[in-house]
């Protein structure tokens, strides 16, 4: 129920933003920059760099509120996914990186990513997904969550799990493959 | 041109983020045209989409949604809202004083008394105050003051106190135009002080209910004021 109301709210706050509300505009980003910070600053770990990409998100969203669509999926869904591209855009555009030493917390991911999954299994409606995940084997689970997550090339995971690029890209390919076929099963 | 056997696996790889920055360009010239590709794109963002659920929050710097302001809207709108905030900060300080007086605590009194006044503005933005609370937390006595706000005809404005996570309490509806005291039984004051002020806007007499029907048209939290 708490998330509907979230879902109606968002909803409408960005029909209004995209008549150019401008009280609607704060509202919004009170409601949701937590979130899409968290996502940015997973992927680019630099908080200056990760805040000049939240105001573009923020800028885009201004300017593009009406495009979405509420039956391709959730406001937030929408607005996160839109911060997601424009975090991985940037890490990409930049150099390639080989280590994963500047990772901060890299340690802990390892550990990190099954509760990531459990958090998943405590709502139904996700519950697929993980299942699916869990399907894949743990080595290349890990890679495409890592991937998602904290934004790493396919060289940082050649790197992480010592193994030629080519192959990273071959598993991946692969495991996105069966990944697709459960989940549409 | 992006091999139309390859569409799917890149637009994967595009969606977990390890796609080069070659192919994030030839995904982002070609999702416009080709059909194909921009369905196999927003069908990868969708299936994973519940992992966004999974990731923390973090707050950004508090004054970056200024910044973005600035850069939407204008110097202009940020010069003038420096003067909003001026102007907003004298007239807290003014209705203070104001409510202080009205209030029959003398300005004296208030000024010495080592218990800080907690005083919450509710409102919509930060330019236009709608209602001034006061909280004497001896007595646990809220001081409602209207500042101007008329509810629309047939409507009634009505307080609500958000304490935690708990469901909103009314606590009555409010005057439009006077001031009004709410008297707070069995309540901890510092509960009380922490508390979250709505109001919304509901039918004539109050939500009939005891739940807000209405949409929420006015909020705050209490502040010391430093007098």
């Amino acid at each position: 129920m708490a998330i509907q109301h979230t879902t109606q709210t968002l909803a409408a706050l960005l029909t209004q933003v995209s008549a150019h509300d401008r009280d609607a505009f704060a509202a919004l980003y009170q409601a949701t920059s937590l979130k899409l910070f968290g996502i940015i600053l997973r992927i680019l770990k630099r908080r200056a760099l990760a805040e000049d990409v939240l105001q573009e998100v923020y800028i885009k969203i201004w300017e593009r509120a009406g495009d979405f669509n509420p039956s391709r999926g959730s406001p937030i869904t929408w607005m996160a996914t839109i911060a997601r591209h424009r975090a991985l855009d940037e890490v990409r555009r930049g150099p390639v990186l080989v280590s994963s030493e500047d990772v901060e917390g890299f340690d802990n991911i390892a550990s990190d990513t099954p509760d990531a999954l459990h958090n998943l299994q405590q709502n139904e409606s996700y519950k697929k997904l993980s299942t699916c995940l869990n399907g894949i084997e743990d080595e290349k689970r890990k890679m495409i969550l890592l991937a998602y997550h904290y934004g790493f090339s396919r060289e940082q995971l050649a790197h992480k799990f010592q193994h030629p690029v080519a192959t990273i890209k071959t598993w991946l390919r692969r495991s996105l493959s069966s990944l697709k076929q459960c989940l549409e099963s | 041109m992006i091999d139309p056997n390859d569409i799917d696996g890149l637009a994967a790889e595009y969606v977990i983020g390890t796609a080069d920055a070659n192919e994030r360009r030839a995904v982002d010239a070609e999702r416009a045209s080709n059909a194909v590709l921009d369905k196999a794109v927003t069908e990868w963002d969708a299936r994973l989409a519940p992992l966004l659920d999974t990731m923390p929050d973090v707050e950004p710097s508090p004054e970056l949604f200024r910044k973005i302001e600035q850069r939407l809207f204008g110097a202009k709108l940020a010069a003038s809202n420096d003067n909003a905030l001026q102007r907003w900060r004298m007239f807290a300080i003014a209705a203070c004083i104001a409510l202080a007086i009205m209030t029959s605590v003398t300005l004296n009194a208030l000024m010495t008394s080592k218990q800080p006044q907690a005083v919450a503005v509710l409102q919509k933005d930060g330019a236009s105050p709608a209602f001034l609370v006061s909280l004497d937390e001896q007595s646990l006595t809220l001081t409602v003051r209207a500042l101007g706000a008329k509810a629309p005809e047939n409507k009634d404005y009505e307080l609500w106190i958000i304490e935690g996570k708990d469901a909103p309490r009314s606590l009555g509806v409010l005057p439009s135009e006077n001031i009004r005291q709410v008297k707070l039984t069995g309540e901890r004051p510092d509960i009380v002080r922490g508390s979250t002020l709505a109001v919304s806007l509901e039918p004539i007499g109050g939500s009939p209910t005891g739940k807000a029907t209405g949409p929420v048209v006015f909020i705050g939290k209490f502040a010391d004021v430093g007098l």
